[in-house]
């Protein structure tokens, strides 16, 4: 899709140049007139033939941009994402080298900043087990929200999560070119998953982080919608302050002389307490989503998928918002299901490998830090949508992290409903597809516990 | 009505006013459909270069026209002037 618009705009900018080259001949000969020139022409002639000529200029100017940014777009279009790519492999190498000297220089450092580079997880932890933290961590936060509410801020985010491997293995001793092979630009035998696991085995030494078995709490039939819309699919993710505490929702599709389709909606993290308690869908899960399948919400919801009769042939579509989103990307990837469809808002999913073959949209706040600690996006085969949300207007000082926040995805999701894009348009019509034909819908919502 | 001797003035000033407002329009045709839309194909700093490039780009297609536009409107003006003289 990213070749299409690619070449779609190069088309569009050598058109602009050839015109601006032609329209600028007509003005040449135009100023060239000598009656333009002629001594009894009025002042105002004069003034026009200045006017012209500063058009002239910026005529020629504009000729010289837009072949220069053709040139620029078809070359990009041969390797569509080689400068994002290069120039987070530029960073990504920097920041390694750092870590790997920080590391190697300062082990107890490392201990500290891993969690810090994946997760936050130190500071959740202190948040968590020092008296008053919490109170001053979220003042703290919400007095810096302009600093951590920055696409610069995200993208360094995103490079730290990929490297917090490279710290670990500089205290280890392990010489950079050995962790270079082994990490995630070698052989991928370390990385974010394996730092993030580290984090958490650090964390469970403490009693933070540490994974348990669910069971069902709660289940209950709801009004089931099919979505027609980017927004309306957004609005089916539960919210468990507004759902009794259910954080999956599931509508069957019963379609005719067809196996049953099913949409599967997942909630956000509904506790960002690191210590975990009753419930699964906490921090605990954001670093199980970055170590891989397995997390609690992740179980939950394969949990809530066997109850309502999806089995490995079920046509499936995933939803999910914030850790939701993270936890859709690792169901969808985990091959286990038969998915049809996949779309996240807001959710950590650079590093989890969403096969292709089925429409995928990943939507995503520049600004957001959330989307940040699941390190580069690699799912470039994804519709990738991405938006500063604050550039360019106030941000507001109630909360820390205000790009991530549901509304801010909402605003996003009206913008795609109404947006001429065939990337965005064709992935809602794919996924509003999936319900064609469909004779009922039946809902129902479930609520998880630990055990 | 135009004095004899500003007749072959007139006439190319007229061309002129003519040949500006055609310019005018393919200026607003260049900017409105020529010109790319901001683009969601690239993400990050290339992304950003790309949209300053392309948004730079606009500006000058504007700039010419706001100019294009002060000549017709100057044109119109000597036009006017020529023909009132006495």
């Amino acid at each position: 899709m990213a070749t299409d618009e690619l070449l779609s705009a190069s088309e569009q900018l050598a058109a602009l140049a050839i015109e601006a080259s032609l329209l600028g001949h007509s003005l040449s000969a135009l100023e060239s007139t000598s009656a333009l020139s002629a001594t009894n022409a009025p002042h105002e002639a004069w003034q026009a033939h200045r006017s012209v000529g500063d058009a002239l200029a910026h005529l020629g100017e504009s000729e010289a941009r837009a072949r220069s940014l053709h040139g620029a777009l078809v070359a990009a279009a041969d390797g569509y994402g080689f400068v994002d790519r290069f120039i987070g492999a530029v960073v990504r190498s920097l920041a390694s080298d750092v870590a790997g000297v920080l590391g190697a220089f300062a082990p107890l450092n490392t201990v500290l900043s891993l969690p810090l580079l994946t997760a936050g997880g130190a500071v959740a932890g202190a948040v968590a087990l020092i008296p008053g933290a919490r109170q001053a961590a979220s003042r703290f936060m919400r007095d810096n929200n302009e600093l951590l509410t920055n696409p610069l801020t995200v993208t360094i985010e995103r490079e730290a999560t990929m490297v917090a491997d490279d710290a670990a293995m500089g205290a280890a001793g392990i010489p950079r070119p050995i962790a270079d092979v082994l990490g995630d630009e070698g052989l991928g035998l370390s990385g974010h998953a394996s730092a993030a696991a580290g984090v958490m085995a650090t964390g469970s030494m403490f009693g933070l982080f540490r994974e348990g078995p669910v069971h069902l709490v709660d289940s209950k039939p709801v009004v089931g919608t099919a979505p027609t819309g980017y927004l309306e699919r957004l609005n089916r993710v539960p919210d468990a302050d507004k759902t009794g505490g259910a954080q999956v929702i599931i509508d069957r599709y019963e379609m005719p002389g067809e196996a049953d389709r099913f949409e599967v909606y997942i909630a956000g993290t509904v506790t960002f307490n690191p210590i975990a308690t009753d419930e699964p869908f906490d921090m605990t899960t954001n670093m199980s989503n970055a170590v891989g399948p397995g997390s609690g919400a992740y179980e939950s919801v394969a949990e809530a998928m066997r109850l309502a009769g999806i089995d490995e042939n079920s046509p499936v579509q995933f939803t999910g918002y914030s850790q939701g989103g993270g936890t859709a990307a690792q169901l969808a990837a985990s091959g286990n299901y038969n998915t049809a469809g996949l779309a996240t808002f807001g959710g950590p999913t650079g590093q989890v490998a969403i096969p292709q073959g089925f429409t995928t949209v990943i939507v995503e706040h520049s600004d957001d830090l959330v989307p940040g600690l699941g390190g580069t996006q690699q799912n470039l085969h994804a519709v990738i949508v991405e938006r500063d949300v604050f550039g360019g207007r106030q941000i507001p000082t109630e909360f820390a992290v205000p790009a991530h926040h549901y509304e801010y995805y909402e605003e996003t999701a009206r913008l795609m409903d109404a947006a001429e894009s065939n990337a965005i348009t064709d992935s809602i019509d794919s996924l509003n597809r999936f319900s064609e034909g469909a004779v009922s819908v039946t809902s129902n919502q479930y609520r998880f516990a630990r055990d | 009505m135009a004095r004899p001797e500003d007749a072959a003035l007139l006439e190319a000033l007229e061309a002129q006013g003519r040949e500006l407002s055609y310019a005018q329009s393919r200026l607003e045709a260049m900017r409105a459909t020529l010109l790319p839309p901001p683009a969601s194909f690239w993400r990050g700093a290339a992304g950003r270069a790309y949209e300053a490039e392309r948004s730079g780009l606009g500006d000058l297609i504007s700039q010419g026209l706001t100019k294009v536009t002060e000549a017709s409107a100057l044109t119109a003006l000597a036009v006017q002037r020529v023909m009132t003289r006495v």
